[in-house]
């Protein structure tokens, strides 16, 4: 315990320093006086390219904004019981908002810090994970974005792209909630669509490629949740579907360079300047309790045509047109 | 047969090669015969996995193209919605102008909106913030709100894109829209700018059913551009590729024969074989092997083929090899089929060339064998008779044959040295052995031979005899009158053997005879004879004699003993014992010797038995000498034998005793029995 908190500690001065440069970076807003520094802590309860894409979008909004903020950002590794500790210590930090990405880091901030406003993003569930009551109606203290996948979309995606698509497979953390309310909404989805659906849940980052492995043969398709452990080791999946040629699906972006073929996702960048906003409205004065739970308003297609190509999938011109960012490249 | 080495060489050649052939043949059959058929089902493979990467290049290709054709055609919206941009710009400044009023600024602007046509087919319509078209080609359409409108994203097209414009200036979106005049559904790509002062959506958009077509013909492109590749790849030496899509539609077909193909089956399974086909992609590196029609194959029309199938998913396109096994297993086949041959005419040339090779060794030997049979009947005593010329095998070879045929030489020259020098020796032995015979003649011409001696005298029987070791002997016996009344009688033994004891034995009779004259005393006599022998006796040669003069008229005698062995007495009553006079020494030894003498008288019937040392020292087998017992038990026996008999008998008895032992010494015996006075 007390070394995992000096483990906090240590990461928490980076973090300060790092924020301390930031702040000194928009001096206008300093010398102009008229807005006081805020500050945010940021719970993070893993690192991955899409979460870390959203605290850019976020920092990012909030610069060109000139919103002077001073950042402490805490990063869990995927440890529940450090995800915890790092609520603990935000309660000691007493920042003027709180924001927490993914599910797990704001179901801890809610419960540990009693009368901390609390901004979630990239939250799939807000409702199932008991953040809030409703997504029009918040709570008193807490509001933000909701990274719910557009399933539908995402799955007749897949089916235009994998002709004579039977059976999709997925893998998920079951440990992580977000993942199972997603997993139970792709299982509606597919009965409704009259897909069949292979579940595979893993415990940890390095059951994924056995995971993927088991799923060769028994199914057409591989789709990847937007569930925190697989998106973290994606390309291992990709190494794997592209070996016995199976499409793999994302449904994030960011997993689209990493191997993936193709998604229509939430650009999580974009998702973190929208959360920027609504971080600068509730600075303006706004009540949490009145804003209620946004969803990403831009869908994004992104495309890896060498993905397409060592895993089999033809991709046609309307797809290519619409696709937002095409990429050409497969991991090593 | 087997006997011959000819025969067992050949045999053991033929095995080894024979072994050693088949093994070759096994290995070769077995090693090359698979690396070469591996080599060809590999070069197969190969020639697949190049079309497959030809495939992929191609399909590359292609989606570039696609994704050029896309950005050309939104760079070229992007500069269309810049024109029309322009001019509504152009508008809105004449009304800020106050040249007009904006009211009809605006109507103006959306007027030529609407009439806007590219060439292209770009078309362009207006929409305000809350999704209500203000202008469009399709009058009915104005005034109506369209949010409900989705794009592809399944986003509400009107509201995403005024977000996006609004956020980012411009957006694409990908939609389709129906067609109000034709009814058909159409896919429409749209280019989308706020125009802020009028709070205005600027949209341009073009049917892209165009670039699917496009993309559609390059593809065909692309197949007719494989075709004259399948038509330029051969597999195996009439094999060929084909190529089909998951749906079962024939896109190159070499042989032209889709629709035989499309319904073809494999009879051993019934199976078709596109699903075959479709089966093995899974495993590309595993050919498949069916029964299928084959028109050049006149028995019953079909043939086995071998076929490698590979899988292009993205085009779900279906790349095949169609081969004869027969094919593909030739050039094992004739690899095969030339390395046996091969070993078996090293073989064959092995076989002659040893069955020569050991024929030429065994004729020599052939040759030195018949010669060898003709040795014993060759007659080498005559130098000019021919014997088979194996000279020049000896001169010709130098291994074993030549080596042979020069021991044969050899030992013919051998022979024929040999048989020279023996008929040399034996001409020579012949010679003595005639010399001898007649010194034999001589010598017992010396001796009295004619018994009975004396027929006239009554008073006494004298029978002797010689039996020579050799054909020449150094025994002599004498006898005769030296005057009317008394007889002188002699035995000797000339020390030695053969010619040189003869002729001392001649010269001793001789001077005993011219010595022993009348009115002489005997020890003269022998006195006289010694001194002669040793005159000049170089080589020491010597004589031992008994001699005796016995008076007819009364049988007294008068014996001299120069050295010989005892004489037995055969008294008629008494038996018979040695007689041992007093011993002088053997004649010829030492100069004036005197010489003893010794008187008895023989009674009537008595007798005298002489003997030499051939008689006591006669050996049998068991180095036993007759002795001197033996002697005087057997004259016991034959005592009252007439002399001639005793002497005979006694030579036969030492015969006997000899049991064929080799006679050593000459054996010479002298009887003389008095039988009285003559009344």
């Amino acid at each position: 315990m007390q070394q995992s908190r000096m483990k906090c500690f240590c990461r928490l001065l980076a973090m300060i320093c790092a924020a301390a440069w930031m702040s000194f970076s928009s001096p206008v807003a300093e010398a102009a006086g008229e807005n006081r520094q805020h500050t945010i802590a940021v719970s993070q309860f893993i690192k991955h390219p899409a979460l870390d894409a959203l605290l850019r979008g976020f920092m990012e909004h909030l610069e060109s904004a000139q919103i002077p903020v001073k950042y402490v950002v805490h990063i869990a590794n995927g440890d529940q019981a450090l995800n915890e500790s790092i609520a603990r210590d935000i309660g000691a930090e007493n920042p003027d908002l709180v924001l927490a990405i993914s599910t797990p880091s704001s179901q801890a901030c809610l419960k540990v810090l009693p009368n901390t406003t609390i901004l979630f993003s990239a939250v799939t569930d807000p409702v199932g994970a008991g953040l809030v009551e409703s997504l029009s109606k918040p709570g008193a203290r807490i509001t933000g974005m909701t990274d719910m996948s557009p399933i539908e979309q995402q799955i007749k995606l897949i089916t235009g792209l994998v002709p004579e698509l039977k059976t999709i497979g997925v893998i998920y953390n079951n440990n992580e909630s977000n993942s199972v309310s997603l997993v139970r909404i792709i299982e509606q989805e597919c009965a409704r669509q009259g897909i069949g659906l292979v579940k595979k849940a893993v415990g940890n980052g390095k059951e994924v490629a056995t995971a993927a492995q088991s799923l060769v043969g028994n199914c057409d398709a591989i789709y990847a949740p937007t569930d925190n452990t697989v998106v973290s080791v994606i390309e291992s999946v990709a190494r794997i579907c592209a070996k016995h040629r199976l499409p793999l699906f994302a449904a994030d972006v960011d997993s689209i360079p990493r191997g993936a073929v193709a998604t229509l996702a939430i650009d999580y960048y974009s998702m973190g300047r929208q959360t920027g906003r609504m971080a600068e409205r509730i600075f303006a004065g706004e009540a949490p309790s009145s804003m209620p739970v946004e969803w990403q308003e831009d869908l994004r297609i992104h495309v890896n045509t060498k993905a397409a190509e060592v895993m089999g999938v033809e991709l046609p011109v309307d797809l290519l047109q619409a696709a937002d960012v095409i990429y050409d490249s497969f991991p090593e | 047969m087997l006997r011959s080495i000819k025969t067992k060489v050949l045999l053991l050649i033929v095995g080894i090669m024979l072994a050693t052939a088949l093994i070759l043949v096994y290995f070769t059959k077995r090693d090359v015969g698979e690396a070469v058929l591996g080599m060809e089902e590999k070069s197969i493979r190969n020639a697949m996995y190049l079309i497959k990467l030809n495939v992929e290049n191609e399909y590359k290709s292609l989606l570039f193209h696609k994704i050029a054709m896309l950005t050309e055609r939104k760079e070229q919206m992007k500069s269309l919605a810049a024109v029309v941009m322009a001019g509504i710009n152009d508008y809105q400044q004449l009304a800020e102008q106050g040249r007009i009023a904006e009211d009809e600024a605006k109507r103006l602007a959306l007027d030529s909106i609407q009439k806007l046509r590219d060439e292209s087919g770009a078309h362009f319509f207006v929409y305000d913030e809350h999704s209500v078209v203000l202008g469009h080609p399709n009058p009915a359409l104005i005034g109506q709100d369209l949010s409900s409108l989705k794009d592809v994203k399944g986003l509400s097209l009107f509201d995403s894109m005024l977000k996006k414009s609004m956020r980012e200036g411009d957006g694409y979106a990908s939609f389709s829209w129906d067609d109000m005049n034709t009814g058909n559904t159409t896919k429409q790509l749209g280019y989308f700018v706020f125009y802020p002062k009028w709070n205005w959506m600027i949209a341009t958009a073009i049917q892209t059913e165009d670039l699917e077509q496009e993309a559609e013909k390059k593809l065909n492109l692309v197949i007719k551009e494989l075709k004259s590749t399948f038509d330029k790849t051969q597999i195996a030496k009439t094999g060929y590729l084909i190529l089909f899509n998951g749906k079962k539609e024939i896109l190159i077909d070499p042989r032209n024969s889709a629709d035989a193909l499309l319904a073809a089956k494999d009879p051993s399974s019934g199976e078709l074989l596109l699903d075959k086909f479709m089966a093995a992609a899974k495993h590309p590196e595993q050919p498949i092997k069916y029964l299928w029609d084959d028109p050049s194959n006149t028995e019953d029309g079909q043939s086995r083929y071998e076929s490698y199938a590979e899988y292009f998913k993205t085009l779900n396109w279906y790349i095949v090899s169609v081969a004869r096994e027969s094919e593909i297993q030739a050039p094992a086949k004739t690899v095969v089929l030339r390395q046996t041959l091969f070993i078996a005419v090293i073989f064959a040339a092995s076989i002659l060339i040893a069955y020569f090779l050991v024929k030429g060794i065994s004729q020599h030997l052939k040759k030195l064998t018949d010669h060898a049979k003709q040795l014993p009947a060759h007659d080498f005593s005559a130098p000019e008779t021919e014997l088979p010329k194996i000279e020049q095998l000896a001169v010709k070879y130098k291994d074993e044959v030549g080596k042979l045929a020069e021991a044969f030489l050899f030992m013919e020259a051998s022979l024929q040295q040999y048989i020279q020098d023996l008929k040399e020796t034996t001409a020579a032995k012949e010679r003595i052995e005639s010399e001898l015979a007649i010194a034999r003649d001589i010598q017992m011409s010396i001796l009295p031979k004619l018994f009975p001696a004396f027929p006239e005298r009554p008073e006494f029987d004298i029978y002797a005899t010689v039996k020579p070791a050799r054909e020449v002997g150094g025994d002599f016996y004498d006898f005769f009158f030296v005057d009317e009344s008394h007889l002188f009688f002699a035995l000797g033994d000339v020390s030695g053997k053969g010619i040189p004891a003869s002729l001392f034995m001649a010269v001793s009779t001789a001077f005993l005879r011219a010595s022993a004259t009348r009115g002489v005393n005997l020890d003269e006599v022998m006195a006289r004879v010694n001194t002669k022998l040793c005159a000049g006796n170089d080589t020491c040669m010597f004589v031992t004699v008994f001699c005796g003069l016995l008076d007819i008229r009364t049988g007294e005698v008068i014996c001299s003993d120069g050295g010989h062995n005892p004489p037995l007495l055969i008294a008629s009553k008494d038996g018979v014992d040695f007689l041992h006079a007093r011993k002088s020494s053997a004649l010829g030894v030492f100069e004036d010797m005197r010489y003893y003498t010794q008187e008895f008288v023989l009674k009537e019937g008595d007798a005298l038995f002489l003997y030499t040392d051939g008689v006591t020292e006669a050996m049998n087998t068991e180095d036993e000498l007759y002795s001197e017992e033996r002697l005087k038990e057997s004259i016991l026996e034959l005592r009252d034998r007439p002399v001639k008999d005793i002497t005979r008998e006694m030579i036969e008895r030492i015969e006997e005793f000899a049991r064929g032992a080799p006679q050593a010494d000459d054996i010479t015996m002298l009887v003389l029995r008095y039988t009285g006075p003559a009344s």
